[in-house]
């Protein structure tokens, strides 16, 4: 069985602050996983952990057995959602796209980038700058800049947020198509309702420590509590 | 970025003494004076679109190496800096009256191999204070004392090209900007990795 | 215990220093007597390099190990640079002023050196100031210093190939030279070198506080 992340041990503080303490998780390849915990609990430094993008103060992680970060072919592996869009707001969704396309060394991106545009219903509005588009729209060419070089692990926070129910639908058919095979998920997730039918497995995180299934509780409530 | 420099060579023009003008060295400390700042609004500018879209980690995340982006940052603001300055030398010539004496290509060198410098320790400090609030001022206090070196040679240089013409000292003076180029280069390289992260 | 010695051990040297500077022979004319200066402004300069020198080496350690102590000791070792640098401005411009008459020379490649060494020591405080506190400051301060360090020789070159200086012979070359030189400047050295060094571990220690009182609020 290929293990597409493996963390082990992973701590990061800020300052005084410790965001994430000794984290250890597997997500195997062909399964969804879905990380949930409280509003600062940690979900979005874990994510950016595993993608690389924030290193870890100690402890390792693994995508696909290949270290992440500053590194060409891990990173080809990955796909990033953060909390906000990764697009140029000065660009149009097409030029984001191209410039992502060149970035990820893709020869002539533009099929599978028609393509994509087409998926996630923004091919009419490719040409308009990113500033003109709603926060549900900015969230749907930030998908589709995430899996434009077909990555094998999607690492995505709170990949619902904006999205309407067509958007939702997107994402759905989507995450389908990576819940199988040698491809992998994990995403973040704030409320309990969305992402239940993504995941193969749900995680919790509280104040930076993973939370074994057995302390695990319904986290229905705690969004009234914080 | 353009405006400013103009502003800063006629401001200076208009403040001196006209008897004072037609010297080389008022003329090229006042043009590298009006570099500095067009080139610390450059560097300062060259992380903004990633600051305001937040687009940061995209380029982290991307697979290409952090010196990379570098590199990239350095060539943008370098253009930046060359197509300001191609409008601004003759301005401050003419201004301070003045007439280039031997040929422009040592001239045009001394521009390059400053802006290089400029724009090299001006990328990575940029780096550093890109997350802080009072980046611009900041960045002025952080990178002016690392220059102060550079802006010396190139000073001199380019007042003795202008005045002058090509002269052994010039050349040496040339040597001396590629040794600066180099070292700062290398070092910049090197440290970026560490500074861009969070 | 450890202190009370260092400081006696300090205190001795130093004494020493005054004693052979100011009292074991006497000048023979007014220049000799304001060339005593260099007691002060030698040590204190050679004290400045040196303790901005372990701070480029304390960041070196920082990034390349990550180690937190390396970043402790960088601090420190900056801390006394400052100190030192300040020192060495002051005197360096009293001696100008009592020389030469005049407080400054922007064509000095020495003044020009010791005020731009000053200013980068200030410029790695405010950069620390100015991030908020973890891993990121203090790599970001470690490169910082690394890269001020590198622009040190490279003032002193461009100065030196740039200007003339009045101000720079050698103290060998001094023709004004004190006489009892050659006892009391190794003395003077070695005392201010003494109290640099006890600065420093105090300073590691003050940081080692600080950061441990961070850590528990």
């Amino acid at each position: 069985m290929t293990i597409a992340l493996e963390m082990e041990g992973v701590t990061r503080r800020f300052g005084n602050r410790t965001a994430l303490e000794d984290v250890t998780l597997r997500v195997p390849a062909g399964r969804s996983v879905r990380l949930t915990g409280a509003n600062g609990a940690g979900k979005t430094t874990l994510l950016a952990v595993a993608a690389g993008v924030l290193a870890a103060d100690s402890g390792t992680v693994s995508v696909f057995g290949r270290r992440p970060g500053n590194s060409d072919d891990t990173a080809r592996l990955i796909g990033y959602m953060a909390d906000a869009p990764l697009v140029y707001e000065a660009l149009s969704a097409r030029e984001n796209l191209m410039f992502y396309g060149r970035l990820y060394g893709l020869h002539a991106p533009d099929g599978r980038i028609g393509e994509l545009l087409d998926l996630v219903g923004l091919a009419d509005r490719a040409g308009d700058p990113v500033t003109a588009y709603s926060a549900g729209m900015q969230r749907r060419l930030d998908l589709a800049r995430a899996v434009l070089h077909e990555p094998r692990l999607l690492l995505m926070d709170e990949p619902a947020n904006s999205l309407d129910a067509d958007g939702i639908d997107i994402l759905t058919g989507l995450l389908a198509t990576y819940r199988a095979g040698d491809r992998a998920v994990l995403f973040t997730s704030h409320s309990v309702q969305a992402g239940d039918d993504w995941a193969d497995e749900t995680l919790v995180i509280e104040r930076g420590r993973l939370q074994t299934p057995a302390q695990a509780e319904p986290r229905g409530n705690e969004e009234t509590r914080h | 970025m353009a405006v400013l420099a103009l502003v800063l060579v006629t401001v200076f023009g208009l403040m001196t003494d006209p008897q004072v003008r037609g010297s080389s060295e008022l003329a090229s400390g006042v043009m590298w004076l009006a570099f500095v700042f067009a080139g610390l609004l450059a560097v300062e500018r060259a992380f903004a679109s990633e600051k305001d879209s937040r687009t940061l980690p995209g380029l982290l995340v991307a697979p290409i190496p952090r010196q990379t982006v570098f590199t990239a940052k350095c060539l943008s603001s370098v253009t930046l800096l060359l197509v300001v300055q191609a409008f601004t030398v003759p301005i401050a010539l003419a201004l301070f009256e003045f007439s280039l004496s031997g040929p422009p290509l040592p001239l045009l060198a001394v521009l390059l191999l400053g802006d290089a410098a400029l724009v090299i320790l001006g990328t990575l400090t940029s780096a550093m204070v890109a997350p802080t609030r009072a980046c611009g001022p900041l960045l002025a206090v952080l990178v002016l004392p690392l220059l102060i070196p550079v802006l010396l040679v190139t000073t001199a240089c380019t007042g003795e090209l202008a005045a002058i013409g090509w002269t052994d000292r010039a050349g040496h003076l040339l040597l001396l900007l590629v040794v600066f180029d180099a070292v700062f280069g290398a070092a910049a390289y090197l440290l970026f990795p560490y500074v861009i992260e969070s | 215990m450890r202190w009370a010695l260092a400081i006696v051990g300090c205190a001795v040297l130093v004494a020493a220093a005054i004693y052979l500077g100011a009292w074991a022979s006497p000048p023979q004319n007014d220049q000799q007597a304001v060339a005593r200066l260099l007691y002060l402004h030698v040590p204190v300069a050679v004290n400045t390099l040196l303790a901005f020198t372990v701070a480029a080496v304390a960041s070196l350690l920082v990034l390349w190990r990550k180690s937190d102590g390396a970043d402790r000791l960088a601090r420190a070792a900056a801390g006394v640079g400052l100190l030192m640098g300040t020192l060495m401005l002051a005197s360096g411009a009293l001696w100008a002023r009592l020389a030469w008459g005049h407080w400054w020379d922007f064509k000095s490649p020495r003044l020009m050196l010791s005020l731009v060494l000053w200013i980068l020591f200030v410029a790695y405080f405010v950069l620390r100031a100015s991030l908020s506190a973890g891993q990121r400051q203090k790599r970001v301060a470690a490169a910082y210093c690394l890269v001020a360090y590198l622009d040190v020789p490279l003032v002193y070159l461009s100065t030196r190939l740039l200007t003339s200086d009045i101000h720079s012979p050698s103290v060998a070359a001094l023709d004004a030279r004190p006489p009892g030189l050659w006892a009391a400047l190794p003395v003077a050295l070695a005392a201010t070198t003494a109290v640099a060094a006890a600065l420093l571990a105090a300073g590691l220690r003050g940081t080692r506080r600080n950061d441990a009182q961070a850590a528990r609020t």
